[in-house]
């Protein structure tokens, strides 16, 4: 089963380690940024809008010395599904505007310019947050991730909502994934010595199947209930008592730098939202 | 009074009291640590032992009896912070005490939850990191150290928030014998810059290094003295089915069979006994 | 040296219980986020089902169960996780759409936390006239479908009366506690199901029609999968719960 293997080295952030402004800039100026960007990428429902956001979106890239290609990997193995997709959207598309203007049509199935415009914007706008994704994650620890979060959401903590507890939960989670992983294969190996079979699943056994996923998944959850109870103990311990009066050893300071990236990334989602909604961009 | 850092008087734990199935774990102990001393506990699966030390810094709370930390009553909530820095303890498995991602954030978190200013941060966590010898690995992901490693950030992460005493709750369990020379070699040190340890442990040899053991069985003190007196007294350790450390056994054993030996208790006392006969034996 | 008090005092021992649980509530949250991300990183969250897709999720029961045992808040972390994991780790557009990938996933272990409280005292005669308006419902809806798609409706009206009659005699052998576990797993597992595809639908990834057939094909084997291991997980749980406590002395 190749999904079990290399289970240890899985983790949400495949932070590459290379020398980039990109990379030196402040989390919460990332994570700013990048929601922005996120935002904008999925509002943007016209031809130029997109324009301006993908090539924005790969400058940032090539900025941060990461390969488009490389970033790109992760969706080949379902490049099929996605064109099957897009052609099925083209050709059955029926939103509102779906009536406006039939490019070609031949039966039931026809294509319109609606048609096109979304199967198109689809498809950018997947690529666009695909290297979103990689730029955030690949130039962004997980720690500096957790703290870029913590500050961002301290404001929350003054509402009296929980806003540090929600970074430490994500802290907590990014550490236990390799770990969790380590005894989910230790779970696999000593079921399948005791004769448990787990390759060869046929589809149609889908009930057997579920049976058999219970027996690893309990197995883990019980195992995690653990860890979290040993994990309270020692938080206690050591004197947590969640966010209140906690200082930190490592602060970043905002510079120059990020202050323009600040302002950049709200100019660019402000320019896409006037010029969408105000100017009527084509 | 002696100056102690710890009093525990009368001290009763019950599990799931109120619940149908109540267990309970300690049934009356007294216990004095004075500072600076080196205590073993010692005891079967089940006597009390983990209870016992989970009391001593607030973690539980005696259902009967009290405990005392530098005078401070572990029931005052306003007092656990003071008691949780001033006694400090250190789990089985290491794994599931790190919170950081990285060694040096991990030693931080302690004096962070204190509230200390960056500045002082820093320097606690440089000499906890100097002391643990992990100077060298301070911007490694505490996953990737080795089980030796693992166990001495462990202790660098409770050694930053400056402790008076340090409770070792079945800490080097897992650990290799080389992994756990290095983590008894730290200990050593600190003991004698004057720190306070709890040792719990399975391990007699381990005992052996300590000024006093302290036997629980089925939640009470059983037995206790310094470790020659301690295992001396062979009826009673039979009888709570407790073992001497290999050096001691094999001592007994060559009494037993007529080779006149001094009292012996580590391994290094027992060779150099041996070493001593054998040089008499010649020497006839 | 404080004065001798034997016994702790209610309040003193509230407020000592009250902040370990808070903590306890950020480790469990950790921990189930981190079992949420192994299993959308990895393949292990994937079933085969007999469908085109050829897999069903299990990565959603993580938020149920959390949910169920933690609480709505905790429910809605975790659940905000698989959502943001889901969208980071998409690999068709309709997933790196974060009102399609994200916002869904927020009410996964918010309506099975809820649904869990409602029904956890409910007696076995209320649970049954429950099931029966909710199949009422079902057919309903099934004979509005056979209006449009013919055969659709009638495989769903079908399915509709054999679940029930399945849930049916489940309930009468099983004890309320579980059956409650089984119904909140359930309504966990098709929040996920129908808000995805209703927010799919509305950002125009995939007709109407489409969705209704998806929801037949996956939804269905994820509420039954889901429901099956929400129990185990929790039954485990609750029984080693108590034999902890017993070794932990």
């Amino acid at each position: 089963m190749a999904g079990y293997e290399g289970l240890r080295y899985a983790s949400l952030g495949q932070y590459i380690p290379l020398d980039s402004p990109i990379h030196r800039a402040d989390p919460r100026v990332k994570l700013v940024g990048a929601a922005l960007l996120t935002i904008a990428v999925a509002i943007a429902t016209t031809y130029s809008a997109n324009l301006l956001l993908f090539v924005a979106i790969f400058a940032l890239l090539k900025w941060a010395r990461l390969r488009a290609r490389d970033a790109l990997l992760s969706v080949r193995p379902a490049l099929a599904f996605i064109l099957l997709l897009a052609a099925m959207q083209l050709l059955f598309y029926n939103g509102p505007e779906a009536q406006t203007k039939v490019l070609v049509a031949w039966g039931p199935l026809r294509i319109s310019v609606a048609s096109l415009r979304v199967v198109a914007v689809s498809l950018v706008r997947f690529v666009d947050l695909v290297f979103l994704t990689s730029l955030l994650l690949n130039t962004t620890t997980a720690s500096a991730l957790t703290y870029g979060l913590e500050r961002l959401l301290a404001p929350l903590d003054a509402l009296g909502l929980p806003g540090h507890e929600l970074s430490m939960v994500g802290a907590i989670a990014l550490r236990f994934i390799p770990i969790l992983g380590e005894a989910l294969e230790t779970i696999v190996q000593a079921q399948a010595s005791r004769g448990a079979s787990l390759g060869g699943r046929s589809r149609w056994q889908f009930l057997q199947n579920a049976r058999r996923m219970a027996a690893l998944i309990v197995p883990l959850f019980v195992e995690a209930y653990r860890r979290a109870e040993e994990m309270t103990l020692a938080m206690q311990a050591r004197c947590y008592r969640g966010g209140r009066g906690r200082t930190h050893l490592i602060r970043y300071r905002l510079n120059r730098g990020d202050y323009a990236a600040l302002g950049a990334s709200v100019l660019l989602f402000g320019g896409i939202l006037v010029g969408q909604y105000i100017a009527h961009w084509p | 009074m002696a100056d102690f850092l710890i009093r525990v008087e009368g001290l009763r734990y019950v599990y799931g009291a109120g619940s149908e199935a109540p267990v309970e774990a300690l049934k009356g102990v007294d216990l004095a640590v004075p500072r600076g001393e080196w205590l073993a506990l010692i005891g079967h699966n089940g006597s009390g032992k983990s209870t016992l030390a989970k009391c001593l810094n607030a973690l539980l709370l005696p259902t009967a009896g009290e405990v005392w930390v530098k005078g401070l009553n572990t029931r005052e909530r306003a007092h656990w912070l003071t008691i949780r820095q001033t006694v400090g303890i250190v789990f089985q498995n290491p794994d599931n005490q790190f919170v950081a991602s990285t060694v040096e954030e991990e030693v931080a978190f302690g004096p962070e939850n204190l509230g200390l200013p960056p500045a002082v941060l820093r320097e606690r966590v440089d000499e906890a990191l100097e002391i643990s010898g992990l100077t060298a690995l301070r911007q490694a992901n505490p996953h990737s150290l080795s089980a030796g490693q693992k166990g001495r950030l462990a202790i660098a992460s409770i050694l930053a928030m400056r402790p008076e005493c340090l409770i070792l709750d079945e800490a080097t369990a897992f650990l290799d014998p080389l992994a756990r020379e290095a983590v008894l070699e730290l200990l050593g040190r600190l003991h004698q810059q004057g720190m306070t340890l709890i040792m719990v442990t399975h391990h007699m040899g381990e005992a052996a290094l300590a000024d006093r053991i302290v036997a629980l069985a089925e939640g009470r003190i059983a037995l206790e003295g310094d470790p020659r007196a301690f295992f001396a007294d062979e009826a009673a350790l039979r009888r709570l089915n407790l073992s001497a450390p290999a050096a001691v056994a094999v001592a007994a054993g060559l009494r037993e069979r007529g080779v006149a030996l001094p009292p012996i208790l580590t391994e290094r006392e027992l060779v150099e006994a041996l070493v001593n006969v054998k040089e008499r034996l010649w020497a006839r | 040296m404080s004065k001798h008090r034997p016994t702790v005092t209610r309040q003193e021992k509230a407020l000592a219980v009250a902040s370990e649980r808070a903590i306890r509530r950020v480790t469990t949250a950790g921990l189930l986020l981190a079992i949420t991300l192994l299993l959308v990183f990895t393949t292990i969250g994937m079933f085969p089902v007999p469908t085109p897709a050829g897999h069903a999720t299990i990565a959603h029961i993580p938020a149920i169960i959390g949910g169920i045992l933690e609480g709505p808040l905790v429910g809605l972390l975790v659940g905000m996780g698989f959502g943001f994991a889901s969208f980071a780790r998409a690999t068709i557009p309709m997933f790196k759409d974060p009102l399609v990938a994200i916002v869904p996933r927020l009410f996964i272990g918010v309506t099975a936390s809820f649904a869990f409280f409602a029904v956890r005292r409910a007696s076995k005669p209320v649970l049954a006239i429950l099931l029966a308006v909710l199949l009422g419902f079902m057919l309903l809806f099934s004979w509005q479908m056979a209006g449009t798609i013919l055969w659709l409706g009638i495989t769903w009206g079908v399915l509709s009366v054999a679940g029930a009659a399945f849930l049916f005699w489940w309930m009468r052998r099983e004890d309320v506690q579980v059956v409650a576990l089984g119904i909140a797993a359930a309504v966990g597992s098709l929040t996920n199901t129908v808000l995805v595809l209703s927010a799919a639908v509305l950002r125009g990834y995939i007709p109407q029609e489409a969705a209704w057939g998806i929801g037949l094909t996956h939804g269905v084997p994820e509420v039954i999968a889901s429901g099956i291991i929400t129990v185990a997980v929790v039954t485990a749980l609750r029984q080693i719960g108590s034999r902890w406590r017993r070794a932990r002395l």
